[in-house]
This record gives C-alpha cells, structure tokens and sequence, in this order.
C-alpha cells in the first residue's frame, strides 16, 4: 500500500516501514503507534493523533481550567508539549491517552494554581470562586462509555474519599485546600485520597 | 510531624502537590520502587477520570496547533550512555538542573547523557 499513514502527506517512506501491519486505515493505528510516529517528526500521525484526543485533553482542561479561552490555549500548549517531547513517550510505561492526560491534567492545575497566585496577595484564599456544585459540572459532560463507567467506580468510594479526589483531581485544588474545603485533618485528607484512588483503580481494572 | 511520605502517591496522582512537595515526592519515587509503580497505577487511573470529561474543542485548536508545532523542534529521544550499565548506579549526588521542566511525572526525564 503505497498511501501515507495519515490522510495528509508530505511524510518521509521510512517511518511506514517501522509501522508494520499498517493498512491504510488509520483509525485502527494505534495511539502508541502515532505517538511513536510523531516522535519521529510526523506531523500527518500527530494530526490523527489529535484528532483521536483533542476532545478528551480540552475536556479536562476546560473542567479544570473552566475559562473556555484559557481552557484552548492550554490545550494548544499540551500538544505542542507533546509534539515536543514525544521521543519521551514509552509505551512500557503506560498508554499515549494516559501520558497525554497526565499532561493535559498537570498544565491545567498549573494554570489554575498560577492563576490563584496572582490573586491571592489580595485574597486570603483564592479558591472559593472557582468552586461549583459538581453536578452542574457533570450536565456539561458529553455521555461516554468512560463516564458511566468512572461513575459507576466514583459511587463506590466513602462520600470523604470521594469529595477528596474530586476537589483535587477535577477541582485542581491542593489536598491542603482540599482538607481546609472539608474541614478534615491533613493526615485524613491525604489517605482518603490516596484509599480513594486505589479503589478506583480497582473498581476501573487498571494496571500500570 | 514527619508523615509518612508514602501516602503521598494519590494527592501526587491528582496533582494536588505543592511545587515544593512534588519536587520532594519525586525525589522519593527515584528511590522508592514501590511508590513508583503505585503512582504509574495512579496516574493510569487519574487519565481515566479525565477521559470522562471528554468536550469537543473549538475547531480553531486543530489549526492552532498543527500550525505551532510545524515551527517547534522536537527534542531528542533518551540515549542510554555508553558508561551507564557499569558503574554500580552512581547516582549523581545533586540532582540534574532543569529536571523534568514540565514533563509529564511518571515518564521522568531521560537519565543525563552526559556530564
């Protein structure tokens, strides 16, 4: 097959050889493949590649972030991070969608803490007004197979393992703003997380 | 109060560290095999709760970014080198500057190439 990996060309022949097995249905490439490709300067398997997950990385940003500019240009950031740093990428090491998440979800706290900087030399505590009702949240959530399912594990947790990972994981806050948020002793804050966490990734059948 | 510093690895998957205490934390995970692995597991399940907020962006971000990233050079891949196997793991004893600007935790900067 003598067409490109991906729909728009200007690629070089070799990196189709390193991608085997390769038919010219991109869809079926793996992530992992594409992200291999791009580290390799393929700008056509980066453009799939965000095509495959430009909606999960602003959707965490923009949960996060909330700020629907803000939100896009720290999207735009992620994925020039990923372009950039992507002969880092190790599939031993976990997926592409968990490396460009963790990613995604990292900017997004750093935006939002940079953000609370600025401001709290005026105020005392500079989260209260970016917190809101979680199921406000939800409503803006488009449906998917991962929802229902990451909804399903969240109900299984303590209401206190819960609110923990939620406020720090969705709300971008500190366990220590987490643990003032609820009125809970560090210490706590910190194992419920941590318990939270684990059985999420228990109930969800992650490995690493 | 000395806490156990193991219990950091949710509130670490979370990013729900301070600057100060993630740089610390990291440092432990160098050490720490244990809490490497659990933080990858984290981390892994982290991405999951945030695959669940999927939001279709705004169209203008494909061209934004295909756009950028045809004028930014892609830094090098991690090589191994040559005198790394060797020498019993002489970790250096001050941490390389610059460490993992940015960079995504679990996938930790390539080990220095050279010194």
């Amino acid at each position: 097959m003598d067409r490109p990996l991906t729909s728009s060309g200007g690629g070089g022949a070799s990196r189709r050889d390193r991608l085997r097995s390769v038919e010219p249905a991109t869809p079926e490439l793996a992530a992992e493949e594409l992200l291999l490709a791009a580290a390799r300067g393929d700008q056509a398997a980066f453009a799939a590649l965000y095509d495959r997950f430009g909606g999960l990385v602003y959707g965490i940003v923009r949960r996060v972030v909330r700020d629907p500019a803000q939100s896009e240009e720290v999207a735009q950031e992620v994925f020039v991070e990923a372009w950039r740093t992507a002969a880092r990428f190790d599939p031993a090491k976990g997926s592409a969608q968990t490396w460009l998440l963790t990613m995604a979800h990292r900017r997004a706290v750093d935006r939002v803490r940079s953000e609370q900087a600025s401001r709290e030399r005026t105020e005392r505590i500079g989260h209260r007004d970016r917190q809101r009702p979680f199921d406000e949240v939800a409503e803006q959530v488009e449906v998917r197979l991962e929802h229902a399912q990451v909804r399903d594990a969240l109900s299984t947790l303590t209401d206190l393992q819960r609110e923990a990972v939620e406020l720090a994981y969705y709300g971008g806050h500190t366990y220590r703003e987490v643990a003032e948020l609820l009125d809970t002793p560090l210490g706590t804050i910190k194992t419920r997380m941590r318990d939270g966490f684990i059985r999420l990734r228990d109930a969800l059948g992650v490995s690493a | 109060m000395t806490p156990d510093i193991h219990t950091l690895t949710g509130a670490y998957a979370a990013d729900a560290l301070s600057d100060d205490e993630r740089r610390s934390f990291e440092a432990h995970l160098d050490e720490c095999d244990a809490c490497a692995q659990e933080v990858a597991e984290l981390q892994a399940t982290a991405a999951m709760l945030g695959a669940a907020s999927f939001e279709p962006p705004p169209p203008s971000l494909r061209d934004a970014v295909l756009a950028e990233i045809d004028q930014v050079r892609q830094e090098p891949p991690a090589v191994p080198s040559a005198d790394e196997r060797p020498a019993a793991r002489s970790r250096p004893a001050v941490r390389p500057p610059g460490r993992c600007d940015g960079g995504p935790p679990t996938w930790r900067c390539p080990r220095p190439r050279s010194w």
